[in-house]
């Protein structure tokens, strides 16, 4: 297989095998070939840009169709692709633009290319940057030769939504990012890929969309379907329907897409619907939650849908994006674990009868290539069984951060890079328990922020989703702070009440000090996620609105 | 009754199916719909409802510009025939 997105298009040649893309109810097939054609002028274009081998390209471009051709045109021109996402429904334009604006300084881009629907609105926000939608493209009359590209170049910027601090872009290679493409594909053949036909309903600015869906299809020439992803937050059911309709096999979704099909799915849907051919059904990208998957395959079974084809997985942008998938055909499987050995002592074990348990989605073992160890706080290596931090090591491990050593050296060490998880092995394979960064520890015993967070969704009148937990350092050990938006009319002492009993009751933890705000001003990364040390300094500072009457003063103040 | 009326209130009883907890009692038509704690996947299934009602489409980009309930009900009836339901 060749190492590099140049090597990939030269070997699209196949004009009966096409890329469907379906945008509000509109389709359109582009044979391998025509890709390699279309792809081919945009290169042709680009070389004549003024742009030179290496430069980044910020991409905003919301149509699928048109992402896949520039994306592959402008790498062919030995350019750096920077695909972000486009501003999203009920726009909050101005906080679009600022993240815009960082990350076109963080990569040093020379160019924002923005798809022809979105460029008057992004052109006022872009600054000082050059813009421009891809037919405006000012072009020199003489091209630049076409570059070949090596597997040591930068195959693109992925930015990240870590959950901390400022944008970082994961530097990832040709070499690696083909390394993983190839792979995933090896994982998924099963000795039928004439069969095949991948579904996707992904964004290509994500890694899960761009290299699961879009790469894999490309490498072997596999015929493909891809939905538009706000079509698909419209009707989750167009996810299937469109499945049903290509016989599609591979598809992969978070959790979350799972839950809302077998929410909305209805019982005429499920019965027109036959998803039978769908063998893989991927699932990561964030938290495996068991019952979800369990439901969905429970709704979905007079379709044809097969428990089997659930193939949950482990990954990170860093190494590209696959570090573990469960083998083929095997489907969910959990293993229990009892709750106050894992958080106690961070060990799996079985729990007795009466025990609290924990059920984790085993992650299948590294890929072929790769390894997976879990260290200690100390950065020794873990026996079977021990929870710690998850490193990872082999090809798809990525180059690091853009222009920030000091956190590639911090992140990545010896060819291993730390994912920041928390998990442990067992019989090989990954079980992953939460993330450390956030770890929260009381009276010696973990806690993971999301129990408690999830445990305050539950009361009434709190903004589902939008509670942050975190620690402060007192001086008799740390202590509990929580901050939770209301809902709009929400009382603001009835939460307080409530969120305090509730944790107190499910956990057993006092929580020192609890803040209720306004919807909206919990701090947020691009692709929604809370921010916890953000919310952490903004809460210390005094800069966070509350609504209930103070109480417990932060560390340092006396009370 | 007024056309955007009578999509109001559907729009208003889809909503409450959608997202039961919402604070839907002092939703008028010129409410900021930012304000409503609304997350984008009922947004986005609420703008559905309204184009299978009305046999319309409202393009992604116009949803950046929307504030109320007004202005993505005027998108959803634009070019919708003039007896829809």
């Amino acid at each position: 297989m060749t190492q590099t997105i140049q090597g990939v298009l030269e070997r699209l040649d196949d004009p009966s095998r096409a890329s469907t893309f379906l945008t509000g109810g509109e389709r359109k097939s582009v044979s391998f070939a025509e890709l390699r054609a279309r792809a081919e002028e945009v290169t042709g274009k680009f070389l004549r840009s003024g742009l030179e081998p290496h430069d980044r390209v910020v991409m905003v471009i919301p149509d699928q169709a048109e992402f896949v051709e520039l994306f592959l045109g402008v790498s062919n021109a030995g350019l750096v692709p920077v695909p972000i996402y486009p501003p999203f429904v009920l726009g909050e334009l101005d906080a679009y633009g600022s993240h815009l604006r960082r990350i076109v300084a963080v990569s040093e881009s020379k160019l924002l290319l923005c798809g022809p629907e979105v460029g008057d609105l992004l052109r006022p926000l872009a600054g000082e940057v050059r813009t421009a939608t891809p037919d405006e493209l000012e072009v020199e009359d003489a091209p630049r030769p076409l570059p070949k590209v090596k597997p040591e170049d930068i195959a693109f910027l992925q930015f990240t939504s870590g959950s901390t601090a400022a944008p970082k872009g994961v530097v990832v290679t040709q070499r690696s990012l083909l390394a993983n493409v190839e792979a995933i594909t090896d994982h998924l053949d099963d000795g039928h890929e004439e069969r095949d036909h991948g579904v996707s309903w992904l964004p290509m600015y994500h890694d899960m969309g761009l290299i699961g869906q879009l790469m894999v299809s490309l490498g072997r020439q596999i015929p493909a379907s891809y939905l538009a992803p706000l079509d698909f937050v419209r009707r989750p059911t167009a996810w299937c329907d469109l499945l049903h309709e290509t016989k599609g096999t591979v598809s992969f979704g978070p959790n979350f897409a799972y839950s809302l099909v077998a929410r909305r799915a209805r019982d005429e849907d499920i019965e027109r619907w036959d998803l039978s051919a769908w063998r893989v059904a991927g699932c990561g990208a964030e938290p495996i939650h068991a019952d979800s998957l369990r439901l969905f395959a429970e709704r979905l079974e007079p379709a044809g849908f097969s428990p089997k084809a659930f193939m949950p997985c482990y990954g990170l942008a860093e190494a590209t994006l696959a570090v573990s998938m469960v083998p083929r055909c095997q489907g969910l499987r959990t293993k229990a674990v009892a709750s106050d050995e894992l958080r106690e002592r961070g060990i799996a074990v079985e729990p007795a009868a009466d025990e609290d348990a924990h059920e984790i989605a085993a992650c299948g073992p590294p890929l072929p290539g790769h390894e997976v160890k879990v260290v200690n706080a100390a950065g020794s290596e873990l026996p079977e069984g021990h929870e710690g931090e998850i490193l990872a090591r082999g090809p798809s491990v990525t180059a690091g951060y853009f222009g920030d050593r000091e956190t590639t050296e911090k992140v990545f060490e010896d060819g291993w890079v730390r994912t920041g998880d928390l998990g442990f092995l067992a019989d090989g394979e990954l079980f992953v328990t939460g993330r450390d960064k956030d770890l929260i520890i009381f009276n010696g015993r973990n806690y993971h922020p999301q129990d408690i967070e999830w445990c305050a969704f539950e009361v009434p009148g709190v903004r589902r989703g939008n509670v942050v937990a975190f620690a402060e350092v007192g001086e008799d050990g740390e202590r509990l702070v929580v901050v939770a938006e209301r809902r709009s009319g929400g009382d603001p002492e009835a939460i307080e009440e409530g969120v305090r009993r509730r944790i107190r009751t499910v956990l057993g933890l006092k929580v020192h000090r609890l803040a209720v705000v306004e919807g909206g001003q919990l701090p947020k990364t691009s692709s929604g996620k809370l921010r916890r040390a953000e919310t952490r300094a903004r809460e210390a500072s005094g800069a966070l609105q509350k609504l209930n009457r103070p109480s417990g003063a932060p560390s340092g103040v006396a009370e | 009754m007024d056309r955007l009326e009578e999509a109001f209130r559907f729009a208003s009883e889809e909503l409450a199916t959608l997202d039961p907890a919402a604070a839907l009692d002092q939703l008028e038509l010129d409410t900021d719909l930012t304000r409503l704690d609304l997350d984008s996947v009922t947004v986005l299934s609420l703008v559905a409802a309204l184009e299978d009602r009305y046999g319309t489409r409202v393009p992604d980009q116009a949803l950046l510009q929307v504030r109320t309930m007004r202005q993505l009900l005027e998108l959803a009836l634009e070019g919708a025939a003039a007896e829809a339901p």
